[in-house]
């Protein structure tokens, strides 16, 4: 149920033009599905083995090292391209390397896709 | 009764290797782009070489993986009364790999002999390796060589094993026959081409651990550990049997279940994998869904046997960390 609701919201948050790999611009949420991002970052408010992404963008992360830093561009960009360099407290570092299987152009859309996700609306999950 | 122990011990460490060691050629592995892309493949998503040899903090195999080191070494593997020191896979001269030739790095690999003609530990899964085709082994040396040299993250030290371990290991009881004339599994044979992804994941290391290393294929084959790994500040783990066991084994898991643990790090009970398996997951979680599914397809032809796997044994800290 999980993965079938993450892939719905997916589609709904497919750009109109629905850019290939390709052609053009990378759609983010493709590659989010491709990659199988989707398999530990859950978008229904499921617990996922990742932390959770929706609303993600601009607040404070609490890391394993008992830092804290804002979720902005430059640690979506880092933690998509180096997954142990900033683990979230209470996660394991179990995300592959992005860095090498991502064009820039592809990184950047991942990018903000993530940024773009909405928070959770206050049910769901349930 | 000693000086019999000694004289014993004495043979068994100047013992005769040379059978399971085979001159190496000159060799120059051209690096095509072909070469690397399979290189890069089979060394970041099926073997998952950076698992162990890609630094990690203080060389701490629990800590995450520095990917902008990749593959530079420096790691201690701590299991119990073993300490292993993981070497530099980059091409630095004085730390690493830049002094060997192609085919030695190629024979360590698959035969587990150093360019000074020693005995890797065994932790170095060159027994499943010995499989490994001739042009991927060639991928695979291409793909190192294509790497930005890098420093390890501790220096070398000498490994701390048990005295008559390091005999047995030095005397060659983990050897085999050169690997040498090695084919790949034919493309449309999807229980081969498993099989050979297991044995470049390394499956059966812990999977078809027998105490003393690998069991026979007639033996309990992929039923698990016979005794636990104890990964420094983990705790105990026991490998579990993936043979198609009804109650024991994956018999009663999909596919897609089985491809999920690869592909989330979560075991099929819902709880996170601990090291060492969880080690591998963000390696394998890029394995293609072909290959995947291959490998299930030969895990599916494993014979069944009832052997349960006892429930693992974490230190309290690190079972924090998993939210148990």
């Amino acid at each position: 149920m999980t993965l079938a609701a993450s892939a719905l919201l997916l589609a709904l948050a497919q750009s109109p033009d629905g850019g290939t790999p390709d052609a053009g611009t990378p759609d983010g949420a493709a590659l989010f599905l491709k990659h199988g991002c989707v398999g530990c970052h859950p978008l229904d408010g499921a617990k996922g083995t990742g932390p959770a992404l929706r609303g993600l963008f601009g607040t404070t992360v609490t890391l394993q090292s008992g830092a804290t830093v804002v979720a902005d561009e430059a640690y979506l960009r880092e933690s998509i391209r180096k997954p142990g360099a900033k683990v979230v407290a209470g996660y394991l570092p179990l995300m592959p390397f992005f860095g090498a299987l991502l064009r820039p152009e592809e990184l950047d859309a991942l990018v903000d896709f993530v940024r773009a996700l909405p928070p959770l609306p206050a049910d769901a999950g349930r | 009764m000693r000086s019999l122990l000694v004289v014993v011990s004495a043979v068994a460490a100047t013992g005769c290797i040379g059978k399971y060691i085979r001159p190496t050629s000159e060799e120059k592995f051209e690096a095509t782009p072909e070469r690397l892309e399979r290189g890069r493949y089979v060394v970041e998503s099926l073997a998952g070489c950076g698992a162990c040899h890609t630094p990690r903090p203080d060389g701490n195999l629990t800590a995450a993986e520095d990917g902008e080191r990749a593959l530079g070494g420096g790691n201690l593997l701590q299991d119990g009364p073993i300490t292993v020191y993981i070497p530099n896979l980059t091409n630095d001269a004085e730390t690493g790999l830049g002094g060997w030739t192609d085919d030695q790095v190629a024979r360590a690999i698959r035969d587990g002999i150093t360019k000074d003609e020693k005995v890797l530990f065994p932790v170095m899964p060159y027994t499943s390796y010995q499989l490994m085709s001739d042009e991927d082994v060639k991928a695979v040396v291409a793909y190192l060589r294509s790497l930005p040299p890098q420093k390890p993250v501790l220096p070398r030290r000498e490994n701390e094993l048990p005295f008559f371990l390091k005999r047995v290991v030095n005397a060659g009881a983990t050897l085999h026959a050169p690997a040498v004339n090695v084919a790949a599994p034919a493309a449309g044979d999807a229980v081969a081409r498993g099989k050979y992804v297991a044995h470049l994941g390394h499956c059966t290391e812990c999977h078809n651990f027998g105490g003393k290393g690998a069991r026979d294929e007639s033996d309990r084959y992929m039923a698990g550990s016979d005794g636990a790994f104890e990964v420094k500040g983990v705790g105990k783990v026991w490998a579990p049997n993936l043979t198609s066991d009804p109650e024991t084994g994956i018999a009663r898991y999909s596919d897609d279940q089985l491809k999920a643990v690869l592909r989330t790090g979560k075991r099929l009970d819902g709880k996170l994998l601990a090291p060492p398996m969880s080690l591998m997951v963000p390696h394998f979680a890029t394995m293609t869904e072909q290959d995947a599914s291959d490998l299930v397809a030969w895990l599916r032809t494993l014979p069944p046997v009832k052997q349960q796997a006892p429930p693992r044994e974490l230190d309290p800290a690190f079972a924090k960390l998993l939210g148990e």
